[in-house]
């Protein structure tokens, strides 16, 4: 009985282990807008460039302009996205870092740069 | 009976090492390549390969000889790298995620190998040959019918066009070379990818260690005479099953590193050699059917990985033709697995008459003793 135990007890530490590695090694794609983005009635202008990093790693080799896109793959649920604004080549203010997470079950996933960098909380959303 | 002269019989149990030892030296300088360039590849190759090879130990110990069903393991490996790939998992999870859920998988395929081969004692090397065939028409079921059908598969990516089975080719990108750029360090130019040696290392301390328990010593016991150990209370059916069980599990895990090292997986073809080449990496690092230890895969690895990476441009300086040392690459394949099973075979052949010789001069001493005995006592 012991022994059923402690080999069932075994079973359920390595399907939690398995379930952990699945959320902290799902790939995500991030695609990051620097576009105009309206939501529930308030709608974000892109005016400006600005150079994104997200999880220390750069997005693009250049800085993004308004009405651009670009994308980085990430793993995991937590995340760190850090945004510079940029003007002919030079920094512009403060970098405005924020935190967010995403979920397992998504693939792709969309920033919003004006939203971020207006503090809305709807920056981060769903496109499938 | 005159005993064998000592460097006689060395050269005659080094034959195939030494050989290649020559063969390397021959070649390596006429290729052209750097010392530097070679060191990088031979390294590669070792952490690629080392730990595939070293699964196929503890068959040897328990008697079982090659194992040419670790094939079975490569296509656990594979299924999982397949289904890590379609659920995006990337990175040291991913590869965590595989080794973890080839697990079962291998563990059962490991079984069903075992089972079999214990049912064939004394073919297990042939039997585990076409159980590798056997198995794979139904990897091949599995995946070309069943994925995509059955098993769930939402990645268009690695799906054929026709909705289901799985593409020829997938790259492994998510998971290409996560281990082995963990820990890298550039020792005199030379790439050293130091998380996959420790990882290799983990694994021959495991082996050293497995030796020296119950289990271990049980299959030394059987793998040296399975009446004996019978005799002695093992379970020798039970004992070679586990063995094959374990050689799988490792050999699974050894797919996936040596996918993660390639980050191509050849979908329908990764698996079918590689017990070729394992087994041949081996015995070129003087390994027998019947003994193999931790230093005959390393050696083994070297001298015959040195031996593929120089044969191509060896054969295109000498006769101008890279294609030709293509073709010696598998003719060195298969011709060291024949001439170290020949020779084997004719070992075993010469033991077993220097056996009899010795029996029967034992024998023969013994009736002269009785018949010298009888005549004393007539003379008395």
């Amino acid at each position: 009985m012991r022994k059923l135990i402690v080999r069932s007890g075994l079973v359920v530490i390595l399907i939690l282990l398995g379930v952990f590695l699945y959320v902290i090694g799902k790939e995500h794609v991030l695609l990051i807008d620097n576009r105009d983005f309206t939501h529930e009635g308030v709608t974000y202008q892109a005016a400006a460039s600005y150079e994104v990093w997200v999880d220390g790693n750069q997005v693009g080799r250049t800085a993004l302009a308004a009405g651009r896109r670009g994308a980085a793959y990430v793993a995991g649920p937590r995340h760190k996205i850090v945004v510079q604004e940029v003007a002919a080549g030079q920094p512009v203010g403060e970098p405005i870092e924020r935190r967010f997470s995403v979920p397992t079950g998504a693939y792709q996933i969309t920033i919003n740069i004006p939203a971020l960098v207006a503090g809305a909380e709807s920056f981060v959303y769903i496109v499938e | 009976m005159k005993a064998m002269n000592p460097v006689l019989k060395a050269l005659i149990d080094y034959a195939v090492p030494i050989m290649f030892i020559l063969l390397v030296a021959v070649a390596a300088p006429l290729s052209g390549l750097s010392v530097e360039f070679l060191a990088n590849e031979v390294m590669m190759r070792l952490a690629r390969n080392s730990f595939l090879i070293l699964s196929l130990l503890i068959p040897v110990m328990a008697g079982m000889g090659m194992n040419f069903g670790m094939v079975l393991g490569a296509m656990a490996g594979e299924i999982v790298l397949i289904l890590i790939t379609d659920w995006r998992i990337v990175g040291i999870p991913g590869i965590l995620l595989a080794m973890l859920i080839s697990t079962p998988i291998a563990i059962v395929f490991g079984y069903f190998a075992g089972v079999v081969l214990n049912k064939a004692k004394g073919r297990e090397m042939v039997t585990g040959l076409m159980l590798g065939f056997f198995m794979n028409g139904v990897y091949q079921l599995i995946v070309l019918y069943g994925m995509g059908k059955v098993i769930p598969i939402t990645n268009k990516e690695i799906l054929l066009t026709r909705g289901y089975g799985i593409r020829n080719a997938i790259n492994l990108e998510g998971i290409r070379q996560s281990l082995d750029n963990l820990i890298k360090l550039n020792l005199f130019g030379v790439q050293v990818p130091v998380a996959t040696l420790l990882v290799i290392a983990a694994l021959c301390l495991f082996i050293i260690w497995f030796r020296r328990t119950k289990l271990g010593q049980d299959m030394r016991t059987v793998g040296q005479d399975m009446d004996i150990a019978r005799t002695v209370g093992i379970d020798v059916d039970r004992t070679r099953v586990v063995s094959i069980v374990i050689s799988t599990v490792l050999a699974s895990y050894g797919m996936i590193i040596f996918l993660q090292n390639m980050g191509t997986l050849n979908t329908y073809n990764s698996h079918e050699q590689i017990g070729f080449f394992c087994i041949a990496a081996l015995l070129v690092g003087g390994a027998s059917v019947a003994k193999a230890s931790i230093p005959n895969v390393f050696l083994g690895v070297i001298l015959f990985h040195t031996v593929f990476v120089v044969s191509p441009r060896a054969g295109a300086q000498l006769i101008g033709e890279a294609q030709l040392g293509e073709y010696f690459r598998v003719f060195i394949t298969y011709g060291v697995i024949a001439f170290s099973l020949a020779l084997y075979a004719w070992r075993r052949k010469v033991e077993r008459e220097n056996e009899r010789k010795k029996q029967m001069m034992l024998h023969r001493a013994a009736l002269q003793g009785k018949g010298g005995a009888g005549f004393a006592q007539a003379d008395r």
